[in-house]
């Protein structure tokens, strides 16, 4: 009698498979579309823009209290799809690291370093007994004063890699799909630019249109390298650009 | 019946040799210096980066150990440190610092910054209260421009365009202040530094010997040892100072016989086996 040949091999996240799969890894990467939700980042010349959805499942819930968005320090923000409670716990942590990197070293930390210090962590997790991987991707963002507007995504199998655009969550496919028409030849956005064609691709993927409440926007730029989520307003105003342009 | 013995206090200060030091000090015995270790050093902003000098006198209380020391250390390809104090404390505490800049170069793939080497030491210093004896002058290039520190030996800091540390700061800090200006150019900026070397040199017994110079700009660094040579030699005798051997005389000799003492005699049971 034979037994299946995934049989038993996702018992324990440590332990590949005959074909060299961690299957527990691979359930990290499903969690993350369970959620529902579809993000999509943007680089432009010297800005960089997260967008993502904003379901709020009951009516009764405070709509200023759900969010993915999250300043990690002053100037560089996190984006996190998939479980929010995971990404809560993230958060946290890469907030007490960025913190610590300022105080040992003397500056402030650089993105490309937090989205490392977040990869490796994912990925020690895919090494150690009784831990259960986070079901979360994480895009990182910031202006980086040496390397000008960066895009970090990092995954639960801790990857990490620099984006001219991505996206992550239920949808990804088709969002990268519909971003690479639109990067083909490398194109120097401007800040509105980037914010448009993230909330535009946003838009496309799921075929509906948005009320300013439903989606929240990060943005970083080298006028104002400061994190901050734009308010309703703003995102009213750049919903308002895109539909008069179409 | 017993007697009860004085026992030493337990805890707290001994004052047992108070009124000894002042008895011996009402007879007219002084209490002894203590040892003062010196030196100059200097740093300087000019329009391209940042100029550091130092003299090359390494003393131990009035002897002068080592006429050609270096005191101006590697921190980084961009950044240089220049070291008063304990000679041991500041290549020591410098070494360190170089060492973590170094990793910390590896692991974020960027150049060091000053302002970092800036916190290792005034980290290491202030957790050490004083008693790492280095002070220091630190300047460097890098991404957000020069930079230019002074930091004490307690661990605070300064931020200056022109700095000086050492027994000879003081002789130095005359020559800044009175021909200081910003926008020096590269050679101007040498020449002050080398100046206000020479005047720790020739004012401060603590300094001496030559000046060492380090040109620090964007992306390119110059070490200029014994930049100027403001002591030579003066006499350096024509035959050398190889001696021939057998130029020793002999003026008296004695033998003293060695008597033997130890009698060794064969025989004996050989050991069991």
């Amino acid at each position: 009698m034979s037994r299946g040949t995934g049989a038993g091999y996702d018992r324990h996240i440590t332990i590949f498979s005959p074909e060299g799969r961690l299957y527990q890894v691979e359930y990290a990467f499903k969690a993350v579309k369970s959620a529902g939700v579809t993000s999509i980042g943007v680089r432009g010349a010297d800005s960089v823009c997260v967008v993502t959805q904003k379901k709020v499942p009951d009516k009764l819930l405070d709509q200023t209290s759900v969010t993915h968005l999250f300043p990690i320090t002053k100037y560089v923000g996190l984006l996190a799809t998939g479980l929010t409670a995971d990404a809560r716990s993230l958060v946290s942590q890469a907030r007490n690291e960025a913190a610590e990197f300022r105080f040992k070293w003397g500056y402030e930390m650089p993105v490309d370093v937090l989205a490392k210090w977040i990869a490796d962590k994912a990925q020690v997790y895919t090494q150690h007994a009784y831990m259960r991987p986070l079901g979360v991707v994480a895009m990182v963002l910031g202006y980086d004063e040496e390397k000008n507007a960066q895009l970090f995504k990092c995954d639960p199998a801790g990857h990490f890699f620099g984006h001219k655009a991505t996206s992550a969550g239920l949808k990804e496919q088709e969002a990268i799909n519909f971003l690479e028409k639109k990067m083909k030849d490398d194109p120097k956005f401007t800040y509105d630019e980037t914010v448009q064609i993230a909330i535009s691709a946003l838009q496309s993927v799921l075929q509906e249109d948005f009320k300013a409440t439903e989606i929240e926007v990060g943005v970083v730029r080298k006028d104002d390298r400061v994190f901050r989520a734009l308010t309703t307003e703003e995102i009213d105003q750049h919903l308002t650009a895109i539909s008069e342009r179409d | 019946m017993t007697c009860s013995m004085d026992l030493p206090a337990k805890g707290g200060f001994s004052f047992d040799l108070c009124r000894r030091n002042s008895m011996l000090e009402k007879n007219g015995l002084k209490l002894p210096g203590f040892r003062k270790t010196g030196t100059t050093i200097v740093g300087l902003v000019f329009q391209d980066g940042v100029v550091l000098g130092a003299d090359t006198r390494a003393t131990e209380g009035p002897i002068v150990a080592d006429k050609n020391c270096e005191k101006i250390h590697f921190m980084a390809p961009n950044i240089y440190c220049c070291g008063a104090g304990t000679a041991a404390d500041t290549e020591a505490v410098t070494d360190m610092v170089s060492s973590q800049l170094q990793l910390h170069r590896y692991a974020t793939g960027r150049e060091s910054r000053v302002v970092t080497a800036l916190t290792l030491l005034k980290s290491h210093l202030f957790r050490y209260q004083g008693h790492v004896s280095a002070a220091l002058v630190l300047g460097g290039v890098d991404c957000t421009g020069p930079h230019l520190h002074t930091v004490y030996p307690h661990g605070s800091t300064d931020t200056l365009p022109f700095a000086t540390m050492g027994s000879g700061s003081l002789a130095a800090m005359s020559v800044f202040e009175s021909k200081y200006k910003e926008g020096l150019t590269r050679e101007e900026g040498i020449q002050l530094v080398s100046e206000a070397i020479c005047a720790g040199i020739f004012n401060d017994l603590g300094s001496g010997s030559n000046v060492d110079v380090c040109v620090i700009t964007k992306g390119k660094t110059e070490y200029l040892r014994n930049h100027q040579l403001p002591n030579p030699r003066t006499y350096v005798s024509s035959k050398g100072y190889s001696f021939t051997k057998g130029q020793t005389e002999v003026l008296s000799a004695k033998i003293t016989h060695l008597k033997q003492k130890v009698e060794v005699t064969e025989g004996g049971d050989a050991m069991e086996e």
